[in-house]
């Protein structure tokens, strides 16, 4: 019987909170709360239909995609375009299970939780690349290539980026480096943020983010004015809708490994609470700083022009690869 | 099964693509990044406007005119009518030529604006080309209460205006002056100071000032490639020889000299403007014009995109015998097109709007589709039919 | 019309007496000279040796029931002096030479080309405005009618 109890427990862990119909109700929010901020630097009023301040935009948007004619080009592999899409999230899904939100502790944790993020970041893109290419259109194949490009490119920096967290929390377990930064250390947490080399990190993190998440200034592998929606362009109906859900939930996961590796995870003051007091604190606290690193992205964004890929290549290796290294020279000189 | 590029690979930008705000297709054959070979395919939007003048009254083809664009659409009509009041050897009286003038340059400060919003956009600056887009709003409430419509005024008559400026409305613009410049600088502090926008313009479709005249290109094209031609001061008409303004002229043809060579442009808009509401003077706004004309005029203005041509044949007719209309974007074609071959697929939208191409403006003689008349026509039942049958090959 | 004697070229715009045929003047002031057919592109190549710097505005091409007139808008950008030649062609076999290889017309003339009819040796272009396949005659031409199939 208590068998049995657990493993509903469990189930409903895995789906409800803090899993998947958790997770994508944050990537819809945060997707939201993206747009709506993007849409005040521009002047404009953003979303605000569904649901108070358009707050269920996404989700409308999510559902009526979901309901649109669907469209197979003749030229496209159809194996690959038919069933692909709808294995996209999965990866980032996987991913996000590992990112603390509710305790000290991911859903899902191990002690090399950093390379397998780095490799589902990798695998996702390596999904990108193979969905550009088989939707058959020249646009697409232009963005998958452009893709490819951005993956090798800000792969470096990023992994350098992540590094200098894990060498301040002596582990590649993320449960380990929020602990450390849960320490208080003189009036401030000890966020890894708060010293030098980590908010240099952090900055480097945001950008390769940035590029991760296919955001103006490095939104070529989509740019609509020049390929028209690069590699998602041949795609429709429920297979964009899935492709639409991945990204939002990429969007999450980008932003969620921002918090839980520089600004102290979910961590914050209980005030003596435990029990399910603390775990709701503890997500209040993960969205709210997630909101703030979707503050910095969006600021960034609203204020650059789209670079083009010759820049970007130009702009990665001769400057950000090489800071990222600096960054781990100066780590291990200061110590 | 798709295959993978060959070294030569063609796209299609356009009929319908994002950078376009309309129909038309540029052929760019590319390897890698790099455009090899460009080719234009016009003829999206023809309208048949030259052989549809022939047959109307000449105060019809007024508003014919005006809809060749929705842009600049007021120098259309005002070229038209202006040459048609040559013609009939009527002149409009001075106080619709101020008007007139007026018009010309608030039409050619929204004009501005929105191209620098375009440009903005087609570089992926979206914050930028909609404070440009917000501050144009200014122009286009002047505009509305001037003529009493945003766009296609219907500001023109052969022999002068029809709305007249009330004391209200011009002590009303007067007072928006120092706004609009105000407005202007942060534009311009915006486009010189960004780094992202000289990253993207700076140095990008080079026309060069020889290939700008041998091209024969037109308006700010011509000027930002060191070709000092302004018809408002060499071939004054309205009253442009009353008001005293500056031609600014870049020597670099770049996108981004263009940028800067718009904006100060819009300066000296902001200025005549000032002017004329400062100098206009009372009387009449319209003259009699006969109703039978006989003679052939050949009328330009500097419309915001360059050299508006319009030829206009009437013999002792009510309806031109022949009317021909060169805007100013199809002067300036042959030169996006040439300097477009060796730059990355990037800049092609940038090259093509940086000439602020007007589609609508190029296209506009004749088409009747021969293979559409063919067609059958579809009852609605085969109509529904034919689409269950498309959805299910499709999907499934 | 009547007024030819007192009509000259600019001076800005120079043009030899043997080539003109006849000198009349727009209603906006410009100087109408007519040539023969084929004198255009020869005057336009004295104009680029002798160091002009010419702007071609447009060519407009009217259908004049006899003959079809090509009208050639020039301007010195030195001295912004507007001259406009026009040539008589044969409306049977209506052909001329391109001048896009000295000022950029192709455009213009292919415009010409498709609306009336005129045929340009060396012009680049094929198409610009008409559909491919079009073959319903030359719409600018005035004995022109829309095809009986179109009226249905």
């Amino acid at each position: 019987m208590n068998t049995i109890i657990e493993w509903i427990i469990l189930t409903s862990k895995v789906i409800i909170f803090p899993g998947i119909l958790t997770l994508i109700l944050l990537a819809f929010l945060l997707e939201w709360f993206y747009r709506k901020l993007l849409a005040r630097f521009q002047t404009r009023i953003g979303p605000q239909v569904a649901g108070p301040f358009g707050i269920l935009q996404a989700l409308a948007d999510f559902i009526k995609t979901l309901s649109k004619e669907e469209i197979i080009p003749e030229t496209a592999h159809k194996t690959i375009f038919k069933y692909l899409p709808f294995f996209a999230p999965l990866p980032v899904m996987i991913g996000l299970f590992m990112i603390p939100i509710a305790s000290e502790k991911g859903f899902v944790n191990s002690p090399g939780d950093i390379y397998l993020l780095i490799f589902i970041l990798s695998l996702f893109a390596a999904i990108q690349i193979t969905l550009g290419w088989a939707s058959g259109s020249r646009y697409a194949l232009i963005g998958a290539a452009r893709s490819g490009l951005q993956l090798v490119s800000f792969g470096i920096p990023l992994v350098f980026s992540v590094i200098v967290p894990v060498m301040y929390g002596k582990s590649f377990d993320l449960s380990k480096i929020v602990e450390v930064q849960a320490v208080k250390h003189g009036y401030l947490p000890n966020w890894v943020v708060f010293h030098i080399v980590g908010l240099l990190a952090f900055i480097i993190f945001l950008i390769c983010g940035l590029a991760e998440l296919e955001k103006v200034p490095f939104d070529t592998p989509e740019a609509e004015t020049e390929i028209a929606g690069g590699w998602t362009l041949e795609y429709s109906g429920r297979r964009f809708a899935f492709i639409l859900l991945s990204q939002e939930l990429k969007e999450i996961l980008i932003v969620g490994l921002a918090v839980t590796l520089f600004l102290g995870g979910p961590t914050g003051p209980t005030f003596g609470a435990t029990g399910i007091l603390k775990t709701l604190l503890f997500t209040v606290y993960f969205v709210i700083k997630c909101f703030f690193v979707m503050f910095l992205l969006a600021l960034f964004s609203a204020s650059m022009a789209r670079l083009k890929v010759s820049q970007i290549l130009e702009g990665t290796w001769s400057y950000l690869a090489p800071v990222s290294v600096l960054t781990i020279v100066l780590l291990i000189i200061i110590g | 099964m798709s295959k993978l590029p060959s070294k030569r690979t063609e796209i299609n930008v356009g009929p319908q693509h994002p950078a376009l705000k309309e129909p038309e297709t540029f052929k760019v054959v590319i390897e890698g990044e790099k455009v090899v070979e460009a080719e234009p395919i016009l003829g999206h939007v023809h309208r048949g406007i030259e052989k549809l003048a022939e047959s109307r009254d000449y105060n019809k083809v007024l508003y014919l005119a005006e809809r060749i664009c929705g842009i600049c659409s007021f120098a259309h009509q005002a070229n038209y009518a202006k040459g048609v009041e040559m013609i009939a050897e009527v002149e409009a009286p001075p106080r619709a030529q101020y008007l007139r003038m007026l018009v010309a340059e608030l039409e050619r400060l929204h004009s501005h604006m929105l191209w620098v919003g375009v440009l903005a956009h087609e570089i992926g600056f979206d914050t930028y080309y909609l404070l440009v887009w917000k501050d144009r709003e200014i122009i286009m409430d002047m505009l509305e209460d001037l003529t009493g419509n945003r766009v296609n005024y219907g500001m023109n008559k052969v022999g002068g205006v029809r709305q007249d400026l009330s004391p209200e409305l011009k002590k009303e613009f007067i007072e928006k002056i120092p706004l609009i410049r105000e407005k202007l600088e942060e534009i311009k502090t915006i486009a010189l100071e960004d780094p992202t926008i000289k990253a993207r313009c700076n140095n990008v479709g080079i026309i060069s000032g020889e290939l700008a005249r041998q091209t024969c290109v037109t308006g700010p094209t011509a000027r930002a490639s060191g070709i000092n031609w302004d018809l408002r001061r060499d071939s004054p008409y309205f009253a442009y020889d009353e008001v005293k303004f500056n031609v600014p002229i870049s020597e670099k043809g770049d996108v981004f000299s263009k940028i800067v060579l718009r904006i100060e442009e819009m300066f000296e808009s902001v200025n005549i403007i000032e002017q004329v509401l400062e100098m206009i003077p009372d009387g009449e706004i319209f003259n009699k014009v006969p109703s039978r004309l006989n003679g052939k005029a050949v009328s330009r203005i500097e419309a915001p995109r360059g050299e508006n041509f319009h030829y206009i044949d009437f013999r002792e007719s009510k309806q031109p015998y022949r009317m021909r209309v060169r805007a100013p974007t199809y002067a300036n074609l042959a030169s996006s097109v040439k300097v477009l071959i060796g730059h990355h697929i990037a800049d092609v939208p940038v090259i093509v709007a940086a000439n602020d191409p007007c589609f609508s403006c190029t296209d506009r003689t004749l088409v009747i589709d021969k293979d559409r008349g063919k067609k059958k026509l579809l009852t609605k039942e085969q109509l529904r039919l034919l689409g269950i049958k498309t959805y299910k090959e499709g999907i499934l | 019309m009547s007024e030819t004697k007192e009509l000259h070229p600019p001076i800005s715009l120079p043009i030899k007496n043997s080539d003109i045929k006849e000198i009349s003047q727009l209603k906006s002031g410009e100087i109408v000279i007519r040539v023969a057919n084929g004198k255009v592109r020869a005057i336009l190549e004295d104009w680029i040796k002798a160091g002009l710097d010419i702007h071609l505005s447009t060519i407009v091409g009217v259908d004049e029931n006899e003959r079809i007139d090509l009208i050639y808008y020039f301007m010195n950008r030195k001295s912004y002096d507007s001259l406009v030649l026009v040539t008589g062609l044969d409306r049977e076999n209506p052909t001329t030479d391109t001048i896009d290889d000295l000022v950029s017309s192709a455009f213009y003339e292919g415009e010409v080309r498709e609306m009336l009819g005129i045929k340009f040796k060396g012009n680049p272009i094929e198409r610009v405005f008409l559909p491919e396949k079009w073959n319903a005659g030359y719409p600018l031409r005035k004995d022109w009618k829309k095809s009986e199939e179109e009226k249905k």
